[in-house]
């Protein structure tokens, strides 16, 4: 049962990425991705602009930390969770039950 | 509301977000403490003290909601404005979720003093639930797409460990490894649909997005960023083709945690899919497809259950099913359709999660989760059984439950809307749903027969005591319904009349 | 300004050869890197949508990047663990072996 489950999976498995490699043939090729079309008029884009070429990441990490201190905090609690899950994944259950 | 002066913005996050995220933080140290120390109970404490703290605040938080004009809120932080900088925009809709997340959060940090009370790693246990609570507080009141991504990252990582949690058996670390792989492309989709909202309108915040993709004509482009950010939030709530990872994890997971998951981090799922395709799209368009998914959601759902054999995989089985009845008021595209949706969250957290408490405190007793060797336990444990048929009732929708109230205005909505179909198709499955939950219900009560003898006193009184308010809570909301009905329609009317109030509050 | 069409069709193919992986190959880890390879697809095309203004770049999308790249490499990270523990349990770690909870 299962060998004949594992043989139909990988078939339909090629099926699929067929199917979706065509699809996103068609896609990519054939229908231009309309890039910023939509943008209100409201907007305001900070740019850099790129003629100086070394100093783009000291731009970025100063847009960084001026612009998106909320995030970088956010990030940091998901980093001390993600300390404390592999704690609790791999510490050894002491006699306790 | 931009902050023009740097030095007195100062440090602003919503004061729930800022309680949970605390206590997350000192739970650990106090872990440490009291095993050095060697204080019993000063992690439970130091949870419940947490939790309380976090529904006070969503009360005083909702309360200074009311006195500004338009009900809504930007909070900045450190005098960063959008659109470069990620803010928070709270308004009704966010404090109706969150006060249904820290009111189940608070009840379940109750019931699971004492039903964890003999496993090992509880401090990374407790530490854990307050930070999957607090990132769904933080998705609730997010007002850019990155910065509820990153809260969404957050909530996503406690709850795969979570049900991982009790490592000495095959079956947590199966169930955990498969929902992890599943929810993990999903969140690789959430971010390739955010990359698709980037290039096609130069910004993440939700108020421009808002006036930015409405009147947009249908093209292929469109229709990847919708499928994308169906499948992105759709692995989370359950939706159909999408939904393998929960009859596996609810299980396996440890009981105050399946009421968690099943009551609470799925409808942060579809509260996520709500929100974005209310602000981006204008419903006439998403309104067959959400139909279609919602009635093949309730179909197959209503159809396994009948087939399980065990007790907490079919109520898991049925959570899939709820989730179908949410989505009809979510293709309804009305203000009353989405009032039924926000409503039956509420009612769906506790009636679901008192199912799985009142089911986990059988488990507890009697180690096994096959119905049919539970045969007679209904008269061994009579509070516990009283208060699982309570939830069972509701759930299939028998008036005087609240469960009635929130499932007639879902397939109300979807008539006037002119989708009878849908309504019909949700009345059928709404009785088929009986079938499985009074199949429970018979069960437990008839007596045992035979060999089969299970000895089973009554629980803990505060796992009990938990069961029972939550019991008289959905009776009572199911004969007074008033307040809770009156909330949830200030709260759905933000996304209809309040949407040019939303967006003024950022644009100005 | 750099034609964006060869960034579509990367972005376009990395997703399904992420999508191919996560279907067809049965060793736990590759799985993971198969995860991973979606994440970065979707980071490449906002690195791709950053140079499509002329002669300015974006850094909003470079930082949005920056951020994404830590949230996935903590998915990764509590993914392997998991990876460990399944292997004390089952042996083995062909996850066409994990079938023991089934219908």
């Amino acid at each position: 049962m299962s060998g004949r489950m594992a043989k139909y999976g990988t078939a339909t498995a090629f099926l699929i990425i067929f199917v979706s490699l065509f699809v996103f043939s068609w896609l990519t090729l054939e229908i231009t991705f309309p890039t910023f079309e939509y943008t209100s008029s409201k907007l305001t884009r900070k740019l850099v602009s790129a003629e100086p070429y070394d100093g783009i990441a000291t731009i970025v990490s100063r847009f960084l930390w001026e612009n998106r201190a909320l995030d970088l905090t956010g990030q940091a609690f998901v980093i001390v969770a993600a300390v404390i899950c592999c704690l609790a994944l791999l510490k050894p259950e002491e006699g306790a039950s | 509301m931009v902050a023009q002066d740097f030095i007195s913005q100062g440090f602003q996050i919503p004061l729930p977000l800022m309680v949970l995220l605390l206590g997350g933080i000192v739970t650990p140290i106090l872990g440490l403490i009291a095993e050095r120390v060697k204080i019993p109970r000063l992690r439970e404490v130091w949870i419940i003290v947490v939790t309380t703290g976090a529904f006070c605040s969503v009360y005083f938080l909702y309360q200074q909601l009311r006195t500004v004009s338009g009900n809504v809120i930007v909070m900045l932080f450190w005098g960063q404005s959008p659109p470069f900088g990620g803010c928070f925009e709270i308004d009704m809709l966010s404090i109706f979720m969150a006060g249904s997340i820290s009111f189940l959060g608070f009840l379940v940090a109750i019931y699971s003093v004492s039903y964890m009370e003999k496993e090992s790693r509880l401090t990374e246990f407790y530490t854990l639930v307050t930070f999957m609570m607090a990132g769904m507080t933080g998705i609730v009141m997010a007002g850019d797409f990155f910065t509820l991504f990153i809260f969404w990252e957050l909530m996503s990582l406690s709850s795969y460990v979570l049900v991982a949690f009790l490592k000495r058996r095959w079956g947590p670390i199966e169930a955990g490894f498969k929902y992890l792989l599943m929810s993990a492309t999903a969140s690789a989709f959430l971010l390739l649909s955010m990359s698709l909202i980037y290039g096609m309108t130069g910004t993440l915040n939700f108020a421009f997005l808002a006036i930015s993709l409405r009147e947009v004509a249908l093209s292929p482009w469109i229709f990847m960023l919708f499928s994308s950010l169906i499948i992105g939030f759709g692995v989370k709530s359950a939706i159909v083709p999408l939904h393998t990872w929960l009859p596996d994890a609810h299980p396996e997971a440890p009981s105050p945690i399946s009421a968690l998951l099943s009551g609470i981090v799925i409808e942060t799922g579809l509260y996520g899919l709500t929100r974005v395709l209310y602000l981006a799209f204008d419903p006439g368009f998403f309104q067959i497809p959400i139909a279609v998914l919602a009635v093949l959601t309730m179909t197959l759902a209503n159809v396994t259950a009948l087939l399980q054999q065990d007790l907490k995989r079919l109520l898991a089985y049925s959570s899939i099913a709820q989730i179908g009845y949410m989505l009809i008021g979510l293709a309804s595209g009305t203000a009353y359709g989405v009032m039924g949706l926000f409503l039956h969250i509420f009612n769906h957290s506790l009636m679901k999660g008192m199912a799985f408490l009142s089911a986990g405190s059988i488990v507890h007793k009697t180690n096994t989760r096959d119905i049919s060797s539970l045969r007679g336990i209904g008269r061994m444990m009579p509070v516990t059984s009283i208060s699982l048929f309570i939830a069972l009732l509701g759930l299939g929708g028998v008036p005087a439950t609240n469960g009635f109230i929130s499932k007639f205005i879902l397939f109300n909505s979807a008539i006037g809307t002119g989708m009878a179909w849908l309504a019909i198709a949700g009345v059928l499955n709404s009785a088929l749903s009986m079938a499985y939950y009074l199949r429970i219900l018979i069960t437990f009560i008839s007596r045992a027969q035979g060999d089969e003898n299970i000895e089973a006193r009554e629980v803990h009184p505060l796992m009990v005591g938990v069961t029972l308010v939550m019991a008289i809570l959905i009776i009572v909301f199911g004969l007074w319904p008033a307040p809770i009905i009156s909330f949830a329609n200030k709260a759905s009317r933000t996304l209809f009349e309040g949407m040019v109030t939303y967006v003024n509050a950022v644009l100005s | 300004m750099p034609p964006l069409m060869p960034f579509l069709v990367s972005v376009a193919l990395m997703l399904v050869i992420g999508l191919g992986c996560l279907m067809i190959k049965r060793d736990m880890v590759r799985l993971l890197i198969g995860v991973e390879i979606l994440f970065n697809a979707a980071n490449l095309f906002f690195i791709a949508l950053s140079t499509q203004t002329s002669g300015y770049i974006d850094p909003f999308a470079h930082s949005v990047v920056m951020m994404a790249i830590v949230l996935d490499g903590t998915v990764i990270a509590v993914g392997l663990a998991m990876v460990l523990n399944v292997y004390r349990h089952y042996k083995t770690i062909d996850i066409r072996k994990l079938r023991r909870l089934k219908w």
